[in-house]
């Protein structure tokens, strides 16, 4: 299996695909779209947070990506959160994060409705601050399986696969992905501390602050990996409404408490059923 | 006409004058920077781009799960194979 580290993560794909064009792509994504690269086209945008700015072609393209990721999910994962999770004191790179950045004051996280995009300019009608990590890796992983024409990508464990292959899932077990995408949005890993209060890296909008969501890892499959990442995180922002709201898009999703005990949504259920701890 | 109306007409003349000028200078400038932005100079062809103009006006029509309806079907018991990569890794 082939494998290099890129936008905080391992990416993984076995051997006999195009790994230096894989690499250069997530490369490529993550020079643009790192919040951490003061030279990133996002560092730029971010610098003049209000009215319009000119954005590249890959650039709009990814932003109107997400903009559709939030209208889908009525604004749970929408790129408007990049100005929360500085304030909940995630602002550099999470190697070089201290253990408790100290107390932090939580920031509303605007309304996606006062972005818009015309061909590459970007209206912002109020101060925002973008992240798009909501979108980047997913999309980066189906078009690096584009780029490989075989096989699978995996970063971080989120996967775009054209043949089958056996997948190990959060809290144990595993399942076989023969296509499409299968991704895992969890609070168990890039936790810190700020004044001794627990964060994480996953913003709920609604709140501004790091989620408190019951559930620590939630996996979904889909026709592609970025749908399976944007639904995951939305299904796991939604807390108790996360299976049904899966089921009523007929998405499968595995579900994770942070006390281990496993829920399956009917869809999932149907298709790969495992034995489940009461 | 009048000294008074000449001049008038010569104010509103140097007006529209202005108002062209400054037009015309918005638009290039507008041009000039979305030519050298460095976002736009530095892009790199490494996949499928399609530039999309988003309107924000309406929610109800969302297409981004379009008929997902078939892709459960992409999941099934891995019998007692092991696992060749891990989700929700890092």
């Amino acid at each position: 299996m082939n494998a290099f580290r890129a936008m905080g993560c391992d990416v993984a794909l076995p051997y006999g695909v195009p790994v230096g064009l894989v690499r250069a792509l997530f490369e490529e994504r993550d020079a643009r779209f790192s919040r951490f690269r003061p030279s990133s086209e996002l560092s730029r945008v971010n610098a003049l947070p209000l009215g319009l700015t000119l954005v590249s072609g890959e650039f709009a393209s990814m932003l109107a990506l997400s903009l559709d990721a939030a209208r889908a999910t009525d604004g749970l994962v929408t790129p408007a959160v990049g100005g929360a999770i500085v304030a909940a004191g995630y602002d550099r790179d999470f190697a070089h994060l201290p253990q408790d950045v100290g107390a932090v004051v939580p920031a509303a996280v605007p309304s996606w409705h006062s972005m818009s995009l015309h061909g590459g300019g970007l209206l912002r009608t109020e101060t925002v601050q973008l992240d798009l990590n909501g979108v980047v890796k997913g999309k980066t992983v189906d078009d690096a399986l584009d780029i490989a024409g075989s096989g699978w990508v995996s970063a971080g464990g989120d996967l775009a696969a054209l043949e089958p292959v056996v997948v190990g899932l959060p809290g144990g077990g595993t399942i076989a992905l023969h296509e499409g995408g299968l991704a895992t949005s969890s609070v168990a890993k890039r936790r810190w501390l700020a004044a001794g209060v627990p964060q994480n890296h996953l913003i709920d909008p609604r709140t501004g602050r790091p989620t408190t969501s019951p559930w620590r890892d939630v996996t979904v499959a889909a026709s592609t990996c970025q749908i399976a990442d944007v639904a995951a995180k939305a299904a796991l922002l939604l807390g108790a409404g996360g299976p049904a709201w899966l089921d009523e898009r007929h998405l499968a999703g595995r579900f994770v408490s942070h006390s281990g005990a496993v829920t399956l949504n009917e869809s999932w259920q149907a298709r790969a059923p495992e034995k489940v701890a009461a | 006409m009048t000294r008074i109306e000449k001049a008038r007409r010569r104010v509103t003349v140097a007006r529209y004058a202005i108002g062209i000028t400054a037009a015309a200078a918005l638009a290039g400038f507008a041009a000039v920077a979305r030519v050298t932005h460095p976002g736009t100079a530095q892009r790199v062809a490494t996949a499928r781009t399609t530039v999309t103009t988003t309107s924000t006006s309406d929610d109800s029509n969302s297409t981004f799960f379009g008929d997902d309806s078939g892709s459960s079907s992409n999941i099934g018991p891995s019998g007692s194979a092991q696992a060749q990569v891990q989700s929700g890794a890092s």
